[in-house]
């Protein structure tokens, strides 16, 4: 994952660039948190709008792999199933990691 | 430096929008929901905004609206920025907005986003209003359909429900109203959106709004039905959900009480009307046969004072002291709905001449005018009471022209159809209609609102017993009619009264007699009450008639067997412990057909006395009663051939 190419696929600076990937990293710490309360809960209404707001979020940036993923459980979620949900939270937390070293 | 407000809920495109467009030159500021927005417009004017379409605390359709109807905003390029705007094929121009730019991967929206502020500074439409710009790369579109699908849900369910349902920031300011608070709140939504929760309420009620606020919302709290705010003049009961939500924001449920609050006052009232019923009826029948003894005795004693006996002028006095007494008694009765003795057609013009010319002889102050139907219908009443509701409309008229004035008196027949966009709802079928209208001082609103209120005055401490018009409203709804009161301060006031037409010919009214007239028949008493059977002997002595007494029924029946052939008419009271008043009259009935009896009474039950006189029964007298009184019912009676 090369920041300078992503950054350049969007047409941002380096600098400016990271600056969206921390606050990107900050929401999504938040709607992560969100999802591990709902998932356990069964609530999948908060597992769409969760994992929504992520794959929306990363698309945006251009985090594919986590966008897709995101994308897959919301649609999961929206039929009424939690299967896989907690996998798939642990698959974005390890995409996120990845972002993390490389800041 | 071109000023640009973006609205967006998502921290990371509000700060990409923000970065990009400051970067290119332009003054921004970003708000995070439309409420936060509509703060910043206060004081900034954009030459566009940038608005997201779904957020939380007003959404970016209702913002549109908002902002196209500030007058300063008008002319302000209104950019939606949204993913959904692309699956949902709404046409931006309906709320106002100039186009759409679909939401999407940085790279392609930031172009769409520049591009647009370019030609639009360049004046080039960036494309005809209404056009969606960079449709062609979104993602999930499916999932977004189906989340707006779930929102239409929800907003068919707040659509069709009866309770008002608001949203409010914890700073009180309303962000969502479902319809049935629109219409309740009655205020168009752009103008509602936004706007502070406690003002929509009466000045009166802004501390107990306040206090609901006053503490953290951590538990629901009300506003209670039995303690509701008013709300353009309904009544509405609160309760205040708080969401939980990171916001804190509260949902706030309006209950429009005001029927059940009024059917709840109409039921306090009738089982008040009750409880004062029961109580004057208790009272009514010991009271007016005390009365009677009062009487009884001070018309003996008059007897023998002539008019120049200093104690003439004291009798009159207690004479007149009795009848007020009475009277008392009469309107408790009258305002509880009870106390029509005896019910019979009667023709009400009639009643309005008699009761008018007496009024007018003490009265001169007033000039009295009438204008009588001639093809009046008849109407069923107690002839009493109907008497006592004239004379204190006259009174009340009389009080209102402390200088004088005109009184006017008209009947005319009417319909329950002529009689509609009243409060009330007539039955069908025919009225009789009174007006009685006076030149005075008129009745203020709030007076007119609590005019039929048992014991409510308008005059001083000790001069208004506060019964006149709440008997007259309790005679008149017993009777199934109606009264409204039509006034204005300082223009005269007019009472309407309806009562029901009846289908039977009017029974003429026989004269009242000015002076005891004399007879020597021989009449029985019926009385169970000692001081009844004294006084009454002695006053029908004096009148020169023979008289035989029974004090229970035993002894009416026993007596009457024994004297039959020499008895020409009972005087029979109602109210007799071992057997009532009409078995006692069909008893003696039974001896003899063509028997003769006046019924007498201090108090009965409704309709029991007519349905004595319906079997054949003479007359009806209602104790305390004088000599004139009574001799005139006797010759009425005795001299019937």
């Amino acid at each position: 994952m090369d920041f300078t190419e992503l950054a350049q696929k969007i047409g941002l600076e380096d600098d400016e660039f990271l600056e969206l990937v921390e606050l990107f990293m900050e929401t999504c710490a938040s709607d992560i948190s969100r999802l591990q309360v709902a998932i356990d809960q069964g609530d999948t209404q908060q597992v769409v709008e969760a994992a929504h707001s992520i794959k929306g979020a990363s698309a945006n940036l251009g985090f594919m792999e986590i966008s897709s993923v995101a994308k897959e459980m919301e649609q999961n979620a929206r039929d009424d199933s939690l299967d896989g949900a907690a996998e798939a939270v642990e698959t974005i937390k390890k995409g996120l990691d990845l972002i993390k070293e490389k800041l | 430096m071109k000023k640009i407000l973006v609205v967006d809920n998502h921290p990371l495109m509000l700060k990409f929008m923000t970065d990009l467009l400051t970067k290119k030159g332009y003054q921004v500021k970003a708000a995070q929901d439309g409420l936060t927005a509509l703060n910043i417009l206060k004081s900034y004017i954009p030459a566009v905004i940038f608005i997201d379409l779904v957020m939380p605390n007003i959404g970016g359709i209702k913002l549109c609206q908002i902002i196209r109807r500030m007058p300063e905003l008008r002319d302000v390029y209104l950019i939606i920025l949204s993913a959904i705007a692309a699956e949902e094929k709404i046409d931006p121009a309906e709320f106002g907005a100039d186009i759409c730019i679909a939401k999407g991967p940085f790279n392609e929206m930031a172009q769409n986003v520049l591009d647009a502020l370019d030609r639009q500074d360049q004046g080039i439409s960036p494309g005809p209003q209404g056009t969606v710009i960079g449709v062609e790369n979104i993602h999930s579109r499916e999932i977004t359909r189906e989340l707006l699908s779930i929102k239409k849900h929800f907003e068919v369910i707040l659509g069709s429900m009866s309770e008002g349902i608001l949203e409010i920031t914890p700073e009180a300011r309303v962000v969502y109203a479902n319809p049935a608070a629109l219409a309740l709140i009655d205020k168009p939504e752009e103008e509602l959106l936004a706007s502070n929760f406690g003002d929509l309420f009466y000045e009166t009620d802004h501390q107990r709004i306040k206090d609901l606020f006053g503490q953290e919302l951590n538990a629901p709290r009300s506003i209670p039905e039995d303690s509701p705010v008013r709300l353009n003049d309904r009544q509405i009961s609160l309760n205040l959900v708080p969401l939980k939500d990171k916001e804190n924001k509260i949902i706030v449920i309006l209950n429009d009480v005001t029927d059940r609050r009024r059917m709840e006052v109409q039921l306090q009232q009738i089982r008040k009307m009750e409880a004062v019923g029961t109580l004057a009826g208790g009272i009514a029948h010991d009271f007016n046969n005390l009365l009677m003894g009062i009487q009884g005795n001070a018309s003996l004693m008059l007897l023998d004072v002539d008019s120049t006996h200093p104690h003439h002028k004291r009798l009159n006095n207690i004479v007149k002291l009795v009848q007020s007494g009475s009277k008392l008694t009469r309107q408790l009765l009258g305002y509880a709905r009870k106390g029509r003795y005896e019910v019979k057609p009667i023709n009400l013009n009639q009643l309005v001449e008699e009761t008018s010319e007496t009024f007018g002889r003490t009265k001169k102050e007033v000039a009295i005018h009438q204008e009588l139907a001639e093809d009046l219908f008849p109407i069923e009443a107690d002839q009493g009471q109907i008497e006592q509701v004239l004379l204190n409309m006259y009174v009340n008229a009389w009080q209102a022209m402390p200088d004088g004035g005109d009184l006017f008196l008209k009947t005319m027949n009417t319909t329950h159809e002529e009689m509609k966009g009243k409060l009330y709802e007539p039955k069908p079928g025919n009225y009789v209609l009174l007006a009685i209208t006076d030149t005075g001082v008129g009745i203020d609103k709030n007076t007119r609102e609590r005019i039929f209120d048992p014991f409510f005055t308008t005059k001083e401490m000790g001069r208004g017993t506060g019964l006149g018009l709440a008997s007259v409203y309790g005679i008149i709804k017993g009777h199934g009619g109606y009264i409204d009161v039509d006034s204005e301060k300082g223009r005269g006031t007019t009472f309407s009264i309806c009562l029901p037409a009846s289908p039977k010919e009017a029974i003429e009214k026989k004269e009242l007699h000015e002076e005891a007239l004399k007879g020597t028949e021989t009449v029985l008493l019926i009385d169970d009450e000692d001081m009844i059977i004294d006084v009454g002997k002695q006053m029908l002595e004096a009148l020169g008639y023979e008289v035989l007494i029974a004090r229970s029924s035993s002894q009416a029946i026993d007596v009457y067997n024994a004297n039959k052939d020499r008895i020409d008419m009972v005087i029979l009271d109602m109210i007799m412990p071992d057997m009532n008043g009409g078995e006692i009259y069909d008893r003696l009935k039974q001896i003899n057909p063509s028997i003769k009896v006046l019924l007498s009474s201090g108090y009965s039950i409704d309709g029991q006395a007519t349905k004595i006189l319906e079997r054949g029964c003479n007359g009806f007298i209602q104790k305390p009663f004088n000599m004139e009184q009574i001799s005139g019912k006797i010759r009425e009676i005795l001299d019937k051939k």
